[in-house]
């Protein structure tokens, strides 16, 4: 099923890839069409192509990327008419997210497929709605989303970049040099500082890696298990998903948390790129600390 | 630290420096795996097939691209225009209360196991003009990267709230496979602890802005 879902997204990068490419206007026309172009060769055929080859096309992805040449075209203003129908499209995605969801749920299928399913879904509900709404001509619609993914650019990689440099970093033992770090610099019987460290650990791999999920297992085998739950008996529910959420501080204040940092300031058009880092630095802050104390006070109380 | 492992460290120290002097992130990302990859004993070729299935594994993340041509095309045809006149109309002029609000129902997404993939779908087309409607123009920067701000505070300590959330499963297995007898329950009744905390400390920040701008 899931197939399927990224052939359509395949065919949408075409699509935009074509458009780009027949944009007279568009400053970088060729290499940000060949951009999309390739991306969407490797969502469309992927499964297709021998992994060597889609390696070297990702490779040719970041190239372009960083000689600066994926570039967003110009964007016309937008009509000033609208009505209230105009949020009917924007809410049927998280409706038909919801109710696949729910299916799956209530059928016991896999949820988190169900939900990528129901974005699809509402994806193409959302867009025949819109159609209908507005009376656009096809061409525009598809000039409109060419233009919306265009400020996002490169940014659209760099999840999934993130998630293969995971796997070479399991590859070349980063976790094991990470925990072997720690336990060089603290001795075991100190529990305040073992807990400091596993906290910082956690947040800091998280800012390295974008996200809680490369880190936890990390984290959760270096320190955590072996220096604070197996020698001080502490209830390892609690500490486990303090663990985990303390990585999210380190999520709040990375660039490498491209999804959740970068593209907002992309997709909202704002002029520092750090807009949303430097609001959330404060806050996530205080929610280290404040998970830093609790932690210590389970683990020492 | 042994000698024969400092690559891991240069790829790490790759990493950091790319992070602190701002440099392209895909490049920086794809050269640290380059290093920790060739410097650990791999082949050219063989860190190519690595690289290339990785990514095609990973294709969910970025099937959010699906949604950008029906959002575009209602904003072309003038829903932010919309938002902004009826927010007006409305007289609703509390953007903090707009932003904690928008918070606390991703928690409750979250807390239902909903990936909505807010920032896309909802922060730019609904609630940045939301909230940037009844402020000042200078302001809008700030009022904008706040709603981004409020997607990811309710988003992340929210879906922890959820015992199939991914992360959740994620380290019930983590631990499981370490030999800890776990609980689903326990571990997110522990997890209501940040959430409520990232509530209060979202709620403090979203005041504050806006206070800065009735002054």
């Amino acid at each position: 099923m899931l197939e399927a879902v990224y052939s359509l997204v395949g065919l949408m990068l075409l699509w935009f890839a074509l458009l780009t490419l027949g944009d007279q206007e568009h400053p970088r026309r060729l290499p940000t069409g060949a951009f999309w172009l390739i991306l969407g060769i490797l969502f469309g055929a992927g499964s297709l192509l021998p992994h060597w080859l889609a390696g070297l096309l990702v490779v040719a992805l970041v190239l372009l990327d960083g000689l600066g040449l994926v570039k967003a075209g110009p964007t016309p203003p937008s009509l000033p008419a609208g009505s209230a129908r105009l949020t009917i499209p924007i809410l049927l995605m998280p409706a038909s997210i919801l109710a696949a969801s729910l299916l799956c749920r209530w059928r016991g299928w896999d949820l988190s497929q169900g939900a990528l399913l129901g974005l699809a879904l509402g994806s193409l509900l959302a867009l025949l709605a819109a159609w209908g709404l507005t009376g656009a001509p096809l061409q525009e619609i598809g000039h409109a989303g060419r233009r919306l993914n265009d400020t996002l650019g490169a940014l659209s990689l760099l999840p999934q970049l993130l998630a293969s440099l995971g796997v070479v970093f399991a590859r070349a033992g980063v976790g094991d040099w990470l925990a072997g770090g720690v336990l060089q610099l603290v001795s075991p019987d100190q529990r305040v500082a073992l807990v400091v460290a596993n906290c910082l650990a956690m947040a800091g791999l998280a800012a390295l890696t974008g996200n809680s999920f490369a880190a936890f297992p990390v984290v959760a085998q270096g320190i955590l298990s072996p220096l604070l739950l197996k020698p001080f008996g502490s209830d390892p529910n609690a500490l486990a998903m303090l663990t985990l959420a303390v990585g999210a501080s380190g999520t709040l204040i990375t660039q490498m948390a491209a999804n959740f940092n970068l593209v907002p300031v992309a997709l909202l058009e704002l002029k520092s790129s750090l807009a949303v880092i430097r609001l959330q630095r404060p806050v996530a802050l205080a929610l280290f600390l404040g998970q830093l104390l609790f932690m210590i006070y389970l683990t020492t109380g | 630290m042994p000698k024969e492992n400092n690559v891991q460290g240069w790829a790490v120290l790759l990493l950091l420096a790319g992070l602190l002097l701002r440099l392209r992130t895909t490049v920086v990302v794809l050269l640290s795996a380059g290093v920790a990859g060739l410097g650990c004993g791999l082949d050219g070729r063989k860190l190519l097939e690595i690289l290339g299935q990785a990514f095609l594994e990973n294709r969910t993340l970025t099937l959010f691209l699906l949604t950008l041509p029906a959002v575009a095309t209602v904003e072309h045809y003038g829903l932010k225009e919309w938002i902004g006149r009826w927010i007006h109309h409305r007289g609703w002029h509390r953007p903090a209360q707009l932003l904690l609000g928008y918070q606390f129902f991703r928690v409750v997404c979250g807390t239902l196991g909903l990936r909505l993939n807010g920032h896309p779908n909802l922060v730019r087309p609904l609630l940045a003009p939301m909230v940037c409607a009844e402020t000042p123009e200078e302001q809008h920067e700030t009022m904008k990267a706040a709603a981004a701000a409020a997607e990811n505070y309710g988003n992340f300590y929210g879906q922890n709230l959820s015992p199939v959330g991914g992360g959740v499963l994620m380290a019930f297995a983590t631990m499981k496979g370490l030999g800890y007898e776990m609980s689903l329950w326990r571990m997110v009744a522990f997890a209501t602890f940040p959430c409520a905390l990232a509530l209060l400390f979202g709620a403090l920040q979203f005041r504050h802005l806006s206070r800065r701008h009735d002054a």
